[in-house]
């Protein structure tokens, strides 16, 4: 990222009430399930009644989060819309396929399919704000909503005068966890919200979904939430402790350079190891910030740790609920978030107040 | 042919999502499209599936569609004539 881009305006739906005005990430929703559906807000409240009765669930979540983003911005429209999804619009595309084998091939409904693409949460964004502008989707994984940050930057280094709205969308769809079930990626032991992460002692995530927009551009205002000043994906490394290091040495920074660390623990023993290296070799003496423990698991996640970092820099505090080792922050001015899934697609976002 | 108007009704309105609908609010002769329900050409082809579904009926012309899904009124009409 040649340059920081600042962010203007958040919104995120999750399966915490973040969509609720004022959320404050103090009362933290529990559950104990597994996978866990995201809170619906009164979506109607947004978008209208004859677009929505179409719409998927990640359609409507992403429609949503963007509106809350672009209403906290004070914009009407943007420039270009740039999203990440892991598995873009399951469950249309689970509706796809089933009619496909009941019809043999005939008689296809149109809607599914349609919305069966991963592109269509950022096309039903555009379509709604009637921005034709540059309309891109991610779809790497656990690394979609850090590229789409990536490319967010480029974009808005070609087009310094340019707004940008960027978000990660993902939903659960309806068979699809079945088969995360039978690859053995789901916890049984004892999955609740929130994970319990000091005492976890066995394998498996909670699934989950969500929706998080920004509106962004590389001009502060006197609304800026925070400004993200560099991003890294890697998607395999055998030394995380390296890339992270790799990372700050490229940007000219110390560990004690940064204010807080956001580390992706998830409960699952098999991959939580590589927080607790990063965290105690490279920032022992920081606060550990947990956010997936609150949010579950999904490949888009890291878009919930970014609205949740601008909510703290915001706030300067950090709830005891998301607070891993009991560190409080001397001020809040810096964090830095860590993200990896099943111990592939790493990403770095880096974080700074502004102002 | 009111308890397949009924039938339509109910049909169209899982079909094409109208979550904010009942049977009760659509009305025999209220058009579809247009300033009447709204629909658009993605619920066109929906209904197209739906008659070819629900009632083994091929609207292989397309211009056709336009008279026959002009009210719920019409497209029971065209059932009753054509069903099979």
């Amino acid at each position: 990222m040649t340059k920081p881009i600042y962010i203007h305006g958040s919104g995120s739906i999750s399966i915490q009430p973040t969509h609720e005005p004022g959320y404050r990430f103090e009362a933290v929703k529990a559950y104990a399930q597994n996978p866990v559906p995201a809170c619906d807000p009164d979506y109607k409240s947004l978008i209208p009644a004859l677009q929505l009765r179409r719409m998927n669930k990640s359609m409507r979540m992403a429609i949503f989060a963007s509106r809350l983003a672009l209403q906290e911005a004070g914009k009407e429209t943007v420039d270009a819309v740039i999203t990440g999804t892991g598995l873009g619009c399951l469950s249309d595309s689970e509706r796809f396929v089933e009619t496909v084998l009941a019809n043999e091939h005939e008689l296809l409904n149109p809607t599914p399919f349609i919305q069966s693409t991963h592109n269509m949460a950022a096309a039903a964004i555009a379509l709604s704000l009637g921005c034709k502008g540059y309309n891109m989707t991610y779809v790497n994984n656990a690394s979609a909503f850090a590229s789409a940050l990536l490319d967010a930057g480029i974009y808005l280094a070609e087009h310094p005068d340019h707004t940008v709205l960027l978000g990660g969308v993902d939903e659960l769809g309806a068979r699809t966890p079945r088969f995360w079930e039978l690859a053995g990626y789901l916890k049984h032991d004892n999955p609740v919200i929130p994970t319990p992460l000091a005492a976890s002692s066995s394998p498996g995530e909670i699934a989950a979904e969500g929706a998080s927009f920004f509106v962004a551009s590389q001009q502060p205002t006197s609304q800026t939430l925070g400004k993200v000043i560099a991003g890294d994906t890697c998607y395999e490394t055998a030394d995380a402790v390296a890339f992270v290091n790799r990372f700050l040495r490229r940007y000219g920074l110390a560990a004690g350079d940064i204010d807080a660390v956001v580390l992706g623990y998830n409960g699952d023993i098999r991959y939580d190891a590589v927080y607790s290296t990063v965290g105690s070799t490279l920032f022992a003496a920081l606060p550990h910030i947990g956010f997936k423990h609150i949010f579950g698991e999904y490949d888009t996640v890291a878009g919930a740790a970014l609205h949740l970092a601008l909510r703290l820099l915001g706030q300067q505090d950090i709830p005891q609920q998301l607070l891993l080792n009991g560190i409080r922050p001397r001020s809040l001015r810096r964090i830095l978030i860590y993200t990896q899934r099943r111990g592939t697609n790493h990403g770095l976002i880096l974080v700074e107040k502004e102002g | 042919m009111s308890e397949l108007t009924q039938e339509l009704k109910a049909k169209i309105i899982t079909q094409l999502n109208l979550e904010d609908l009942t049977v009760d609010d659509l009305d025999d002769n209220t058009p579809l499209f247009g300033d009447g329900l709204g629909l658009d050409s993605i619920d066109a082809l929906e209904l197209i599936v739906m008659l070819d579904k629900g009632y083994g009926i091929k609207l292989a012309d397309p211009k056709e569609g336009r008279k026959v899904f002009e009210t719920i009124q019409t497209m029971a009409d065209f059932i009753e004539a054509n069903r099979k």
